[in-house]
């Protein structure tokens, strides 16, 4: 059972780091700092409700901090981490109130989460408080992207679900996609 | 049991990324003055303070150097008409001399005596006579310097050196590459009108700078998203008096000792190499439109942004992507 | 039916969201500007929005030269100087997004104290030589 996981994680890891790395060489949409599609997230979403919480946050842990060394921006990676525990509390915290089908919305408060957490990340470590100026539409980002990844996850999980999923939770399976 | 642990590893990423991080000092910002101008650098990255102040120390250093004045080595070299000078001052030298040749003369460090008639290091300004500047003129031309081993000598006695025209993009260089070696990513040094970008900005974009408007201070010809480049621009609205109603500025053309009039307002060079860029943007301000493009069109290993008398903005094709033009102002690319 | 359990319940919230996010973005940001005056780099006066409303007159003195800073309406500009050149005089009240006020015999900076983070520009080429 134990390598059983191991070998989950380490094979979701590398799907979100592949992800993760093609993303960071696609051009910028904006010049706001802090917006981008974060398709990765679409892993970490689906390890969620897969393989379960925990294994889900390794994988998240593992893939900034690995995708950090990879495209070089260490300093990102403490931005990244902050949005990404934070991130993580609002999905469990929803997770457990909406199913399968508001995934979506899991997701898209998980995003909103996640940029306020970079935002704050910013504010600590530059010790400057101007950077808050751009948290209103970085909230808006969030949402956008955020919709756009949980849906993707949602289709994701629709259609391997039936070869890899075992897991999931009766609660899950009554109100899964229609 | 697993809920816990889950929860403890959230709020443990967050201490040490919120904590842990918190206290270092990761950018630092030192405003001074220097060469006769206000200087801001700033720098991100490890150890910013004490690279921000070592910077200041060197662009203070070469100051000191080329000084025309005082106990500079080109204020003793003006004082004793020759001398000799450190390697530092030699490189410089040559290179000024070069970008003399290589511009036809339009940038000329002997052009001294004939600023100072016109009373631009002073303060006390006038208007010589045409006497007078035909005289001064005599005394300059970048051919009459010599520069051998060490040792600067000028062919008519009288004759003097102002490097105004390229130390501060001299010393802007300097300090881009002096943080560069010391593993700096991301700088933004502005030595008055010069701006010095190493790396992007912190977050990894590009920096943006506004091209200042010859006509309104307050207001940006448009604005250039660039880095790791020199950007400098010449203007004839920096540094000007007015007598009987006309306007006087302070680039002098060096083939007719008067204030350049060559339907320029102002002349920005983009370039990898400060000192370059300093000296070509009083250049190709004295050239004028017309050879300044010719100019930029046989070498082609820089870019500019000219604003001309009559509205319009001419640029260089490589700019063409990351130059956003202000609202009132004509762009034309040139070929 | 519960109605966090609606597609359009949580549809609905997240536009409302991002509405007055936007509304909070576009709105213009004047707050907070606080302006001040350096000499040699050092930090001498700081100005809020507010402070910037009372009328008032500094006189900042440097090596036997003058600058009389005026505040009034909410702007501020050098009104006498006794400065060679005068630029900072000519250069009259200091507006957002422009160069700063710079009096370069007396060493004298009157900037936004935060220029580099309104989204504009990073740094200006031109106009401080």
């Amino acid at each position: 059972m134990r390598t059983r996981k191991i070998a989950e994680t380490a094979l979701l890891t590398a799907v979100a780091l592949i992800i993760y790395v093609v993303e960071a060489q696609l051009p910028s949409l904006t010049n706001i700092p802090g917006i981008k599609l974060g398709l990765s997230n679409v892993v970490t979403l689906f390890a969620m409700y897969t393989v379960g919480v925990g294994q889900a946050l390794l994988v998240m842990v593992a893939r900034v901090t690995l995708g950090s060394l990879a495209t070089g921006q260490v300093m990102g990676m403490i931005f990244s981490l902050a949005g990404g525990a934070l991130s993580f509390f609002v999905c469990i915290l929803l997770k457990r109130l909406l199913p399968v089908r508001l995934m979506w919305v899991v997701s898209a408060f998980g995003a909103i989460g996640h940029n306020i957490g970079q935002i704050a990340a910013a504010v600590v470590v530059t010790g400057t408080r101007e950077v808050i100026y751009y948290l209103p539409i970085l909230v808006v980002s969030g949402a956008l992207t955020g919709v756009f990844t949980g849906a993707a996850a949602q289709l994701v999980l629709r259609r391997v679900k039936p070869a890899v999923v075992k897991k999931l939770s009766n609660k899950s399976e009554e109100n899964g996609p229609k | 049991m697993r809920k816990i642990r889950t929860a403890f590893l959230i709020v443990l990423i967050l201490v040490v990324t919120l904590t842990g991080c918190g206290a270092e000092q990761v950018s630092d910002t030192a405003d001074f003055f220097a060469m006769d101008t206000y200087m801001r650098i700033t720098v991100y990255g490890d150890g910013a303070d004490e690279l921000t102040r070592q910077a200041e120390e060197e662009i203070m250093r070469i100051e000191n150097v080329l000084s025309f004045s005082g106990d500079g080595e080109i204020g003793t070299i003006n004082e004793h008409g020759g001398g000799t000078v450190s390697e530092e001052t030699q490189e410089l030298l040559e290179r000024a001399l070069e970008l003399s040749r290589d511009t036809g003369g339009a940038f000329d460090i002997t052009i001294y005596p004939v600023v100072e008639a016109w009373g631009f290091f002073s303060g006390e300004y006038r208007v010589p006579g045409d006497s007078e500047l035909s005289d001064l003129l005599g005394l300059t031309g970048w051919e009459k310097v010599s520069v051998v081993d060490g040792q600067v000598s000028f062919q008519v006695p009288g004759m003097g050196i102002d490097l105004g025209g390229i130390g501060k993009g001299y010393a802007g260089q300097r300090v881009h590459d002096m943080l560069w070696e010391a593993g700096i990513s991301s700088a933004l040094l502005e030595l008055g009108g010069n701006v010095c970008l190493l790396g992007g900005r912190p977050d990894g974009t590009a920096w943006r700078v506004g091209i200042m408007s010859p006509t309104d201070g307050e207001e940006y010809v448009g604005i250039l998203e660039a880095r790791d480049v020199s950007i400098v621009t010449s203007g004839g609205y920096q540094r000007y008096f007015e007598e009987d109603g006309v306007r006087y500025h302070h680039i002098i053309d060096p083939a007719t000792g008067y204030p350049a009039d060559s339907g320029l307002l102002s002349v920005t060079i983009v370039c990898d190499d400060g000192a370059r860029a300093d000296a070509l943007s009083t250049a190709l301000f004295v050239m004028g439109e017309e050879e300044a493009v010719s100019y930029w069109a046989a070498r082609d290993d820089f870019d500019f942004i000219l604003v001309t008398q009559d509205g319009r903005v001419v640029i260089t094709p490589g700019l063409r992507e990351d130059f956003q033009i202000s609202e009132g102002y004509d762009l034309e690319v040139a070929a | 039916m519960k109605i966090y359990l609606k597609s359009w319940f949580w549809a609905a919230l997240l536009s409302f969201i991002c509405v007055v996010c936007l509304i909070i973005w576009f709105l213009p940001k004047e707050a907070g500007d606080n302006v001040g005056i350096y000499q040699n780099g050092e930090l001498l006066y700081s100005f809020t929005r507010e402070e910037l409303e009372e009328e008032r007159s500094i006189r900042i003195e440097y090596n036997g030269g003058i600058n009389v800073v005026e505040i009034s309406n909410g702007t501020i500009r050098v009104a006498e100087a006794n400065c060679p050149d005068g630029d900072c005089v000519s250069h009259g009240p200091l507006t957002r997004g422009g160069a700063p006020i710079v009096c370069l015999p007396n060493r004298l900076v009157i900037r936004f104290i935060d220029a580099g983070t309104d989204g504009q520009v990073d740094a200006v080429s031109g106009g401080a030589g």
